[in-house]
């Protein structure tokens, strides 16, 4: 494709010319692309159905409805099912071409390369703003699959579910969509097919929030396993939705966590900008909600730097405790958060202001009389001020005592944190996190069985196709992250 | 309504009408829950108890409601076996005209359980029960009666699978399960069932499949119905259709049921015959009692041993460069060496009668000592196994003159030999000979003879099951002497094989605990496992009992129990009890033993097992490694599997020696029979077999395996392969247990001579209504490359100093030229031309003798019609390049060529068993009148008639002359 590409730029050609080569290249790259798909069948090796999804997207950006037809036309085998056969019709119709007449020559059309045609007329609707029809392909699409299970349908019709829920959450029924997930996730539960069951959680769960149904969505995701071998993109979705669920409802501890994996998870490229940025605005209240003060590191890393500077205002308020300021920056920065849907969190923010600054007041005086906090934190009276200290102390975000009498709070002695077993369980916590960290990387190795021998006799093969692969890594540039940017578009 | 459900964003509005006092109201709840589950099961289920209460609540009339809305929670939490029972709670709610994935899943998941429940004995839910035969009623109703036969099979069933049998196409129906179903069935009990049922079937048509039925009733060990049937068959001799098909049952009951059965048939015939004969008149007799004397031979194995024995005669294509090359570079003192040379002698030349090898090393053989001598002789055994007729003139020899003894060694020998000759055929003369050998036989070297005897006796009396046989080998076995109770124990398990004799078994294991002789410990664990050949399930409490031992050897005695009890059978649990062993059993020899296992009972889907054993064959413990060789060879023996070869050939390479050796055997199993054309690897194996004999510095293991190795590949003339299970697909008792004992070598190197059971003659043989072999051809669709024997190893030509060429001197140059210008001149003469000619004869004649001379050398040993009868043949050869070529019958026709084997069409001879295309088959003359054209046995009937007829002597070839083995010049 791409060396194609570079080939042919040396020589001028006249725009039809170039038209025709692009064309031409385009045929080449779907057919490869479906001869891997067939390949990946009749071995039943998924990775083969995975090279010809990774570059969907690349296809995505010139894509020609008439040169999809054209190929599909070479489908039209006779002895094709009907399910397939009506399914490519519809494509074709879908979009706006001539269904061509079953011919014996043609080839005879298997599931899987009738979904990846479905997929990319799925991708030409999108981009052609065709809503409409897309929803209907999409559904002549989605009523295939659950007459069809195959595990080697599993990761492209993940995909097509995917623009299924994407064409109704653009134009704007999103609800409508939901029985169907729902029931499609029964069938893939029972399938066993795991790719589609965790992009169908995510839909669901995107689903319900939509509508800021966090009580449902809580209950579905505490009802259902996710795919413990799910692809990474879909696992850090997954953990940034079930983040803000638990952060909605409270749970912080288990929201910052589901964050921080969410983060690590997912690719961290241009391509996921958006994601990443999107992820950390939660992250960051999240912290700022828990007490902490997150890293000033993160809001220096160039992708998140614009993106986050509201939030890292509000961290400066935090920080210091001052709710003047806070104030202040949640009123200029309203639109903001509404847009980011966080409001309801930044305002939950108000409390950890005041605590964090008598928290920074009881570690500056030893003793402070109740009046002078009052002034320092803007409270309106020294009973307010009292009661906040009190509920701090019984938090344990402090460690102090008031004297009622006297009118002031006496801080306790400060404690050596290396005297006690805290660095220890600190340690403990981070030695877990790497010991996981490992055991899931060695899980998730494969060795194919007895290959090692095939690759001593063959050595010279094997570089050859390393090769290859490298180079069409470098050439695709990371777009096998199909949702990555669709998501960078509507957050 | 349905608006106003999909505008729903929360079932909790629906939930709280549970709550409510009325019943109506919680009707409705219900009512509206049950519709939108789908959506609201994540919520639901938070108060499935809600519902459960109201499921429990007896006074509420909709409590079946609450049962199916409670099922169908459970269905999307996962919890089939709450979704089940609730669903069959919800009585006629539950419907199975549904095609959702709800209804879908629970019926399955109802199959599953009542298997689950019927197969465990418990009791069934009568509201299971009902679903399960709601599914099966809709089978039928949709005609899919493979799914039945499947269900009612797996539940024991028997009404459902008889109903299901009768309703479709009964004949294609009964051989599915005759073919695909019954092995599979592990319980034996349930099996006997099944097999009746078939009879049972077959037996409601006009003209049943007698053939189906006889191999029922053998299953079934029913040898008085067998008899009747065919006596049945042969009642009309006019009707020679069915003659020839009781012909075709009894030489199909002699390759696959055991000894025991075919001997009570013939009991049977006899008696049932004299009671017809009382009724008939007395001319007819002597017609009917040829027929009924053929069909009691054949039955006996006269016949099949009478035919393969000709067959592998007549093809023999042993190619004794190999050996000799080995013989030389094997170093005949060490007695390992030459006990490599015994065995891969005896294998190559199993069954064909060709002792040319031992006669022309004659000194070699002479320096055989003790035990190496026992094999030597018991060799012969091997090479002439089948001569029943000429066992005894055979062996006379060597067998102990009177009751003292002079050579124990080759007398023991002789006697295992007298019994391999008689294997599964054991006359009653031979029998009795050996037993009374076992107690004539006392003093100094009596446990050597009587080693020799036992398993003589065992091989003989294999399968048998005679308490008389067990009552002489237990005396033997209560002397307590090492050497001769070995013997015995193994002895006692061939006789018993598959009977699962209590008291034998009882006896067996309570010696086992109390001798102190490992050897007899070993042979008894073998033994027992012998005993329990085939019996799978029933073998469970004992495999558990042995399993628990302390002592070693009788938990060794479990690993052969499984592998013997399931052997071919594939079973599951027997893999995972045999794989559990083979990682985590502390003896070595029990985790060989165990991964060695596998291969028995997994022979029958030989692509399973190099997946399944190749991490195993990269064991740091070599044992496992040879275990995992050996596997492989024994279930994908013959079929020249190329995952097994790419796991073994590595391992010729080992590190240690017996790996080398374990490999080497497996691979020899595998590439059997096969050439370079068909799997191209075999040169290269072949080579590598030769490279370790040649390498001085290899180990004495490694060679001895190598060399028996070469004996395997190049078996019995070639024209044997491993036939562990017959032609029709059924376990081959003797050679499953031969294999068994084959693997034993490792302990004791006589008992590699079992392997001679595992040896199947690879032949077509069609013989007519007189048992006679007509001249017939068969075509095969495929290059007959693919299918040629290997070429013969060439002899290296040692260069024999050429003469230096003399210097021609000018003078004698030119001396020379005017000479041949004369000659040139005179050339032109007409008198001289003669002379030319005559000149042409005489060069051209040593070289067409030259050729014939090497034709010759091919046949060494076999007569001159058999070099005429190959002459035409190699002509044949050349014209069929192309893809067509025939085969004539008594030739070797290989198990991967059947497939392209067809009768031709319009022939004159038509099989009775229609497709048959190897091993005995009978043919149907069309054309009864014409005369026909014979294939003249080449054994000799019997020596009366040579005598009779000198004229046909050249013909035939009388039992080769007895000769001696040189050994009393050693004897010390």
């Amino acid at each position: 494709m791409s060396n194609n590409e570079g080939a042919t730029m040396e020589v001028e050609l006249t725009p039809e010319q170039k038209q025709a080569e692009e064309r031409r290249i385009l045929t080449e790259d779907l057919n490869r692309n479906v001869k891997f798909l067939e390949r990946g069948i009749a071995a039943s090796e998924v990775h083969y159905i995975h090279r010809a999804l990774r570059t969907v997207l690349a296809l995505r950006k010139r894509l020609q409805p008439e040169v999809l037809a054209e190929i599909i036309a070479g489908y039209a085998s006779p002895s094709n099912q009907k399910t397939v056969s009506d399914c490519l019709s519809s494509i074709l119709e879908a979009l706006g071409q001539q269904r061509p007449a079953a011919s014996s020559t043609a080839k005879v059309c298997e599931p899987e390369v009738c979904m990846y045609f479905g997929l990319l007329a799925q991708l030409f609707l999108l981009d052609a703003k065709e809503f409409e029809r897309g929803a209907q392909l999409s559904n002549v699409l989605v009523a295939m699959v659950s007459s069809t299970q195959r595990r080697t349908l599993d990761s492209v019709v993940s995909r097509v579910f995917f623009y299924y829920s994407r064409f109704f959450e653009v134009s704007g029924h999103l609800s409508d969509a939901r029985t169907l997930l729902l029931n499609a996730l029964q069938t893939a539960t029972l399938a066993n097919m795991k790719e589609t069951k965790a992009m169908l959680l995510t839909l669901l769960l995107r689903n319900y929030m939509h509508y800021k149904l966090y009580d449902q969505a809580e209950r579905l995701a505490a009802k259902t396993t996710f795919p413990a071998d799910a692809p990474n993109n879909l696992l850090a979705r997954y953990l940034y939705y079930m983040g803000r669920i638990e952060a909605i409802q409270l749970n912080y501890s288990q929201a910052q966590m589901h964050l921080l994996e969410a983060t690590r998870k997912a690719p961290s490229n241009a391509a996921t900008a958006g994601f990443q940025q999107m992820v950390h605005k939660i992250y960051v209240i999240v912290e700022l909600l828990m007490g902490n003060i997150p890293e000033r590191s993160i809001f220096r890393v160039p992708i998140l730097k614009k993106p986050l500077q509201p939030y890292f205002e509000l961290t400066q308020a935090v920080r210091v405790g001052d709710l003047a300021q806070f104030q202040d920056v949640v009123r200029r920065y309203q639109e903001k958060f509404l847009e980011d849907q966080v409001l309801v969190l930044v305002q939950r923010l108000r409390h950890n202001v005041i605590k964090a600054g008598i928290r920074s007041i009881s570690i500056a005086y030893s003793r402070i009389s109740l009046r002078d906090i009052c002034i320092k934190l803007h409270l309106d009276s020294e009973e307010d001020a009292e009661y906040i200290v009190a509920k701090a102390i019984r938090d344990g975000v402090i460690d102090a005592n008031i004297d009622h009498e006297k009118g002031y709070v006496k801080s306790a002695e400060i404690h050596n944190v290396y005297a006690t077993s805290e660095p220890q369980h600190a340690f403990d916590r981070r030695i877990t996190f790497c010991l996981n960290l490992y055991n899931e990387s060695v899980k998730s190795m494969r060795y194919p069985g007895g290959d090692h021998r095939k690759e001593l006799a063959y050595a010279d093969e094997a570089i050859k196709r390393e090769r290859e692969y490298a180079h069409e890594l470098e050439n695709e540039d990371f777009d096998d992250d199909v949702d990555g940017d669709a998501m960078d578009q509507d957050l | 309504m349905s608006a106003e459900v999909e505008a729903l964003t929360s079932a909790s509005s629906l939930i709280s009408l549970l709550d409510e006092e009325e019943r109506e109201l919680q009707y409705y709840g219900l009512a509206q829950l049950n519709a939108v589950t789908d959506r609201f099961w994540t919520e639901i289920s938070d108060s499935i108890s809600k519902i459960e209460i109201l499921y429990e609540d007896e006074s509420f009339e909709h409590r079946q409601l609450a049962a199916l809305v409670a099922s169908k929670i459970y269905f999307y939490l996962g919890e089939f076996d709450d979704a089940l029972s609730f669903a069959l709670g919800a009585g006629e709610l539950f419907s199975l005209a549904d095609s959702s994935k709800y209804v879908e899943t629970m019926v399955n998941h109802a199959i599953d359980n009542y298997i689950k429940l019927r197969s465990s004995g418990s009791h069934v839910d009568a509201r299971l029960e009902a679903v399960v035969e709601r599914m099966i009623e809709s089978c039928f109703s949709t005609k899919e009666y493979a799914q039945v036969i499947g269900i009612a099979l797996e539940s024991q069933r028997l009404d459902v699978l008889e109903r299901a049998l009768l309703s479709g196409d009964t004949k294609q129906l009964l051989a599915y399960v005759q073919n695909d179903c019954v092995d599979l069935i592990s319980s034996i009990h349930l099996q006997t069932q099944v097999q009746e049922l078939l009879v049972k079937v077959h037996m409601r048509f006009d003209e049943p499949e007698y053939e189906a039925i006889c191999l029922c009733l053998s299953k079934l060990s029913k040898p008085e119905r067998t008899a009747e049937i065919l006596n049945l068959l042969i009642k009309d001799e006019t009707n020679a259709d069915r003659i020839l098909s009781a012909y075709q049952i009894a030489f199909d009951l002699d390759a696959n049921a055991t000894q025991e059965f075919t001997k009570a048939v013939i009991a049977q015939l006899d008696s049932q015959q004299n009671v017809q004969q009382k009724k008939e008149e007395q001319e007819e007799e002597a017609e009917e009692s040829s027929v009924v004397s053929k069909v009691k031979a054949i039955l006996s194995g006269d016949e099949t041993l009478k035919l393969h024995l000709d067959f592998l005669f007549q093809n023999n294509k042993t190619d004794l460069n190999i050996l000799n090359r080995s013989c030389k570079l094997m170093d005949s003192r060490v007695s390992i060496a030459h006990n490599a040379i015994t065995f891969a002698n005896a294998f190559m030349h199993a069954g064909t009668t060709v002792d040319n090898f031992l006669r022309d090393n004659l000194e070699w053989l002479s320096r055989a000592s003790s035990w190496s001598k026992f094999s030597a002789t018991a060799a012969l055994g091997v090479i002439h196994r089948g001569q029943i007729k000429h066992g005894f003139d055979l062996l006379q020899p060597y067998l102990p003159m009177d009751t003292t003894s002079a050579s124990p060694f080759s007398e023991g020998g002789a006697f295992f030999a007298l019994g391999l000759i008689h294997a599964c055929h054991g006359s009653e003369k031979v029998i009795a000979y050996l037993q009374d050998a076992l107690v004539t036989y006392q003093g100094q070297n009596a446990e050597i003879l009587q080693h020799g005897a036992c398993l003589g006796l065992g091989t003989a009396g294999m399968g048998s099951g005679s308490e008389e046989m067990t009552r002489a080998l237990l005396t033997v076995l209560y002397s307590d002497s090492a050497i001769s109770g070995e013997a015995a124990a193994l002895a006692l398990g061939l006789v018993m094989m598959g009977t699962n004799h209590e008291a034998t078994l009882k006896d067996m294991l309570l010696y086992a605990k109390e001798t102190v002789h490992e050897k007899i410990i070993r042979a008894l664990s073998t033994g027992i496992g012998l005993v329990m050949f085939g019996r799978k399930q029933e073998a469970d409490p004992l495999i558990e009992r042995l399993l628990e031992e302390e002592d070693p050897l009788l938990r060794l005695g479990a690993v052969h129990t499984i592998t013997m009890a399931y052997c071919g059978t594939g079973d599951n649990n027997a893999i995972r009890k045999l794989l559990h062993l083979a990682v985590s059993d502390v003896k070595d020899d029990i985790r060989r033993a165990a991964v060695t296992g596998l291969g028995f009972i997994l022979l029958r889907s030989p692509e399973q097992v190099p997946r399944m054993v190749e991490l195993l064959s990269e064991s740091y413990n070599p044992h496992v490694r040879v275990g995992s060789a050996l596997a492989l060879g024994i279930s994908c023996a013959g079929t020249g599997s190329k995952a097994a070869i790419a796991i073994l050939e590595p391992m010729l390479k080992d590190a240690v020696d017996f790996v080398v050796e374990g490999a080497s055997i497996a691979l020899a199993f595998i590439l059997i029979q096969q050439n370079d054309t068909y799997e191209s690897k075999v040169a290269d194996v072949r080579k590598r077999f030769a490279e370790v004999i040649e390498t001085k510095s290899a180990e004495a293991v490694s060679k001895f395996g190598a060399a028996i190795s070469q004996g395997i590949i190049d078996a019995g003339g070639r024209n044997v392969t491993i036939g562990l299970t017959t032609s029709d697909g059924q376990l081959n008792a003797p050679a499953c247990a031969g294999m068994l004992l084959f693997t034993q070598f490792w302990y004791w190197f006589p008992l590699a001579h079992f392997l001679a059971l595992s040896f199947t003659p690879t032949a077509l043989i069609a013989v007519n209504k007189d048992l006679k072999m007509p001249n017939i051809s068969l075509t095969c669709n495929a290059r007959k490359s693919m299918f040629a024997y290997p070429p013969k190893v060439e002899q290296p030509v040692i260069q024999a100093p050429t003469k230096i060429a003399t210097a021609i001197l000018s003078t004698t140059a030119k001396v020379r030229r005017s000479a041949a210008k004369k000659a040139s001149d005179e050339a032109e003469d007409p008198t001289s031309k003669t002379a030319d000619e005559q000149e042409n004869a005489s060069a051209s004649e040593p070289v067409s003798a030259k050729s014939e001379e090497s034709s010759m050398d091919v046949d060494e040993g076999s007569s001159p019609g058999a070099g005429g009868a190959k002459g035409s043949k190699k002509t044949v050869r050349k014209t069929g390049s192309d893809t067509a070529f025939a085969v004539s019958n008594i030739t070797r026709v290989l198990p991967y060529q059947e497939k392209y084997m067809k009768w031709p069409s319009g022939s004159r001879y038509v099989p009775v068993k229609p497709g048959k295309v190897s091993g005995v088959v009978l043919v149907k003359d069309t054309t009864p009148g014409e005369p026909e054209d014979f294939i003249a046995s080449r054994i000799s009937e019997a020596t009366k008639e040579a005598e009779e007829e000198p004229k046909k002597e050249e013909a035939t070839v009388s039992p080769p002359e007895p000769f001696e083995y040189p050994f009393d010049s050693q004897q010390a």
